[in-house]
């Protein structure tokens, strides 16, 4: 992977590398490491895929670029700085650097906060009027193809699609260097998610965007992702460029899990 | 799910108890604006008329002194209300802010200052107030402070626990990444996401605390001659209850009325501070269609003719929907969320929600007439069900053995002992390791994967003509899926049991299916094999835009195509499969 990164780097330092990092939870007899030594990195306008079963420590590795899961040991720099070395302040101005988009499109909206009221506190979290912002907060949602009368609504009177999408404008109006991309289609129909791809796709295009794209869909991690990285109980099992790990993978466990894709070609029940 | 227009913006939603609520609050306080310009005189002045009963000049009577009794119970008002508002409001900013604090605290402080908070909720509120009421002396307000202090726990209790699970959700650790400060997190996402339970304590904490108050006065430490609120005057009446049992009566009435209105107002509070709320469920049932024939398909162990599903609100689910499922074959519903593929499956499982109206020209499953009442325990043993999610099928607190062999003991009154005996045999046929104590173990130290069979397994044990599976690969991991399909294609091959499978994959259903039947918008679209499928061999134009829309690793598309449901005629439907 570090081959193919560098390459397409040239030169210019990667906007995300992850090096040796450790997550343990609990301590003692009962303590579970997480992640086992996990490297990785990303560079401008690339989007990296990471793809994994349930316990592979997927989701635990985006908490932590984020800064919401403490690392044990190793380092996460983001623009070559070192966040777990920062304090205060310098740390507030680096969360605006990298964004998330969870999961869940039920639970990511507050349901007493208006979609305008959302969207001014990613464009300022302290002067949040939306009336203060109300160009921004219209260009926004015009990104995400939705009018701009729908800032004055509340998240329930949307579908899980449309929430999905203000999620992703939330992230979007920070303005931030990395965007990890959390499971996003999972609770999607398949309509919905082609429109949420085809948007995520247009926006990688138009707005450079650098992206870490966690699925466990690896059709989906295939359809937006330039390299792709494959956990397994907390280890990195096997990374590389999209086509080299789908057409050759070289670990049994990530030829396992290609075969395992329904329509795939390797899918056999017998 | 269609989206119910609704106009935007919030319009404030009226409850009939709200309603109440502040009607008889309002005449409340009016009574305690006005009571004390107008009868002060009649209520204080000492008369020559001590100990009277009723009568046109004293409605109530009289007391001891000769004051009016009436008169009395209403100027009383404003004093009890007075204090027992701002003993509430102490006891609400108090707990808030302790609340939060506690909350914001690091987590050593934060579990100490919990065991604290809940040692003193514990502790009976009055008492405590007796105690700080003691120590602070006889007097309005020291029964005000003591209150307000004893009510404080409880609200910091409620506050630090809804704070913490609050902030688990997504909303707050975004807000945390987009750098909002942490005073406002507060402000902003979690107290209005916890209005509703902490209007409803306060309104509750309001009428407990006009109680204790009275209760205060009442024993004679809280309100002293001559002021009078509620307790106080009951406590005046207590020494005349035989002679003047109507002097109690006006207070208690008092007292009721406002702890009831306190408590309509809050319940109504919360239900309209709800943005989400206002949505009335209206159920209507009509009487079905019932079959005028039978038409006989000889070869079909699954007949559906003409299935009609409707919701309440008359919006047909489900629209004249036509299927035959033949002994040993599988077919496969696809569709998206809203496309009635579910509610067909539950509606030949005979288990729709009541509210639904089916009617069907037929509705079989061999010769149970789903439209007719059947016998449960036939319905249990033919028809086996397996759902989507098996962490969620199980009861966590009971051993898989119990559960598992549900079926066997019930339906086919078999003993325990026979029962398990086949259950063991059945989960190492679908090759679960170590059966015999899986069987002791409980749900949540088993897999998902292994429960989703485990389920499959009781599904078989009453060997079962037809099996009902409601999306049961969604929640599996993709290796795992791949095993639970391998299941059910080996039961299929040697067992010959027909099945149902629902799924909103295109890829496990043209793996697994003989025929597949594409829905949308309750309807059939499309029917075809499943090998056609696999080949994209399909004519519906629904059917090929859900293909394109389908990223694939096998090939990379630049753009999916973006589906739209109602840009197709849904009233097209191709047959293409050949018997």
């Amino acid at each position: 992977m570090t081959d193919s990164n560098s390459a397409q780097a040239a030169g210019s330092a990667p906007v995300l590398e992850v090096k040796d990092l450790v997550v343990t939870f609990g301590a003692g007899s009962s303590a579970v490491t997480v992640l086992k030594g996990v490297n990785a990195s990303i560079s401008r306008g690339q989007t990296l895929g990471i793809v994994g079963e349930s316990g592979s420590g997927k989701s635990t590795l985006a908490k932590a670029i984020v800064g919401l899961v403490h690392a044990s040991s190793g380092s996460i720099l983001v623009d070559g700085i070192d966040v777990g070395r920062m304090t205060g302040p310098q740390r507030r101005d680096m969360r605006r650097k990298v964004q998330m988009i969870p999961q869940d499109p039920y639970s990511s909206l507050n349901p007493r906060r208006t979609i305008g009221q959302t969207l001014a506190e990613a464009i300022d979290p302290v002067r949040s009027s939306p009336m203060l912002h109300r160009e921004k907060i219209e260009y926004w949602l015009s990104t995400i193809r939705l009018d701009a009368d729908v800032a004055s609504r509340y998240p329930h009177e949307f579908s899980g699609g449309q929430r999905q999408r203000i999620a992703v404008a939330r992230a979007l109006a920070v303005e931030p260097r990395l965007i990890i991309a959390d499971e996003i289609t999972s609770a999607l129909d398949l309509s919905v998610q082609a429109e949420l791809l085809n948007l995520v796709g247009r926006l990688r295009r138009e707005l450079d965007l650098t992206m870490a794209f966690i699925s466990h869909d690896l059709d989906v991690v295939h359809h937006v992702s330039d390299s792709i990285m494959v956990l397994y109980n907390g280890d990195v099992v096997e990374a590389g460029s999209v086509d080299a790990v789908y057409q050759n993978p070289q670990d049994p466990y990530t030829r396992k899990l290609i075969d395992s894709v329904p329509g795939g070609p390797g899918f056999d029940i017998g | 799910m269609a989206k119910t227009p609704r106009t935007p913006g919030r319009r404030f939603r009226w409850t009939p108890g709200l309603l109440i609520g502040v009607v008889m609050m309002s005449v409340m306080v009016a009574i305690a604006v006005v009571a004390p310009l107008f009868l002060t005189s009649s209520a204080e002045t000492l008369t020559a008329n001590p100990s009277q009963g009723p009568s046109a000049e004293h409605w109530l009577g009289t007391d001891d002194f000769g004051r009016d009794v009436l008169a009395r119970s209403l100027v009383a008002t404003r004093l009890t209300l007075l204090m027992t508002v701002s003993t509430t409001i102490m006891a609400v900013v108090g707990g808030i802010a302790i609340g939060t604090a506690v909350w914001l605290a690091p987590a050593k402080v934060r579990n100490g200052a919990l065991r604290l908070i809940e040692a003193a909720v514990a502790y009976p509120s009055l008492i405590f107030a007796l105690l700080i009421a003691a120590i602070l002396g006889q007097g309005t307000w020291s029964a005000v402070l003591a209150i307000a202090i004893a009510s404080i726990p409880a609200f910091s209790r409620l506050t630090a626990n809804m704070a913490a699970s609050i902030s688990q959700r997504n909303y707050v650790s975004t807000a945390r990444l987009l750098g909002v400060p942490g005073p406002r997190i507060i402000t902003r996402h979690l107290l209005p996401n916890m209005a509703e339970p902490l209007l409803i304590l306060t309104a509750t904490v309001f009428a407990t605390t006009l109680i204790e108050l009275s209760s205060l006065s009442f024993i004679g430490l809280g309100v002293q001659n001559p002021e009078y609120d509620f307790g106080r005057l009951l406590n005046e009446a207590l020494v005349n209850i035989y002679s003047q049992p109507l002097q109690a009566v006006m207070p208690s009435i008092m007292i009721t009325v406002t702890g009831l209105s306190a408590m309509l107002i809050g319940d109504g509070l919360a239900a309209a501070s709800d943005p989400r709320g206002g949505r009335r469920h209206r159920t209507r049932r009509q009487a079905s269609e019932l079959p005028a024939s039978l038409r006989s398909s000889a070869d079909a162990l699954v007949e559906v003719d003409n299935l009609t599903i409707t919701a309440p609100t008359g919006k047909e689910l489900v629209k004249g929907l036509s299927l035959s499922i033949r002994a040993g074959e599988v077919v496969g519903l696809v569709g998206e969320s809203g496309s009635g593929k579910s509610l067909t499956a539950m509606s030949i499982a005979g288990l729709l929600p009541e509210e639904l109206t089916v009617s069907a020209r037929t509705l079989r499953v061999g010769d149970l007439d789903l439209l007719g009442r059947n016998d449960p325990r036939r319905m249990a043993t033919e028809i086996g069900l397996v759902y989507q999610d098996p962490g969620t099928t199980f009861n966590p607190a009971l051993r898989m053995g119990s559960q598992l062999t549900e079926v066997s003991r019930v339906h086919l009154k078999e003993s325990r002992t026979t029962a398990v005996a086949k259950m063991v045999k059945a989960l190492a046929d679908i090759r679960i390791t170590r059966p015999e104590s899986r069987m002791k173990q409980y749900p949540h130290q088993l897999s998902g994967g292994m429960l989703q069979r485990a389920m499959i397994a009781t599904s078989l044990v009453s060997d079962p003509k037809l099996i009902i599976a409601d999306e049961p690969t969604t929640a599996l991991d993709v290796t795992v899926q791949a095993d639970v399909l391998r299941q059910f294609r080996s039961i299929n091959r040697e067992r010959g049991t027909a099945m149902l499978f629902i799924s909103h994959d295109i890829g496990v259903v043209q793996a697994l299916c003989d025929t597949v039947i594409v829905m949308n918008g309750g309807k059939v679209l499309e029917r075809l094999t499943g090998a056609d499928l696999a080949k994209g061999n399909v004519k519906h134009p629904y059917t090929k835009a859900l293909l394109a829309a389908t990223p694939s690793m096998s090939e990379r598309k630049t753009e999916l195509v973006a589906l739209r449901s109602d840009a197709f005629n849904l009233d097209e439907e191709i047959e293409e499969v050949s018997p």
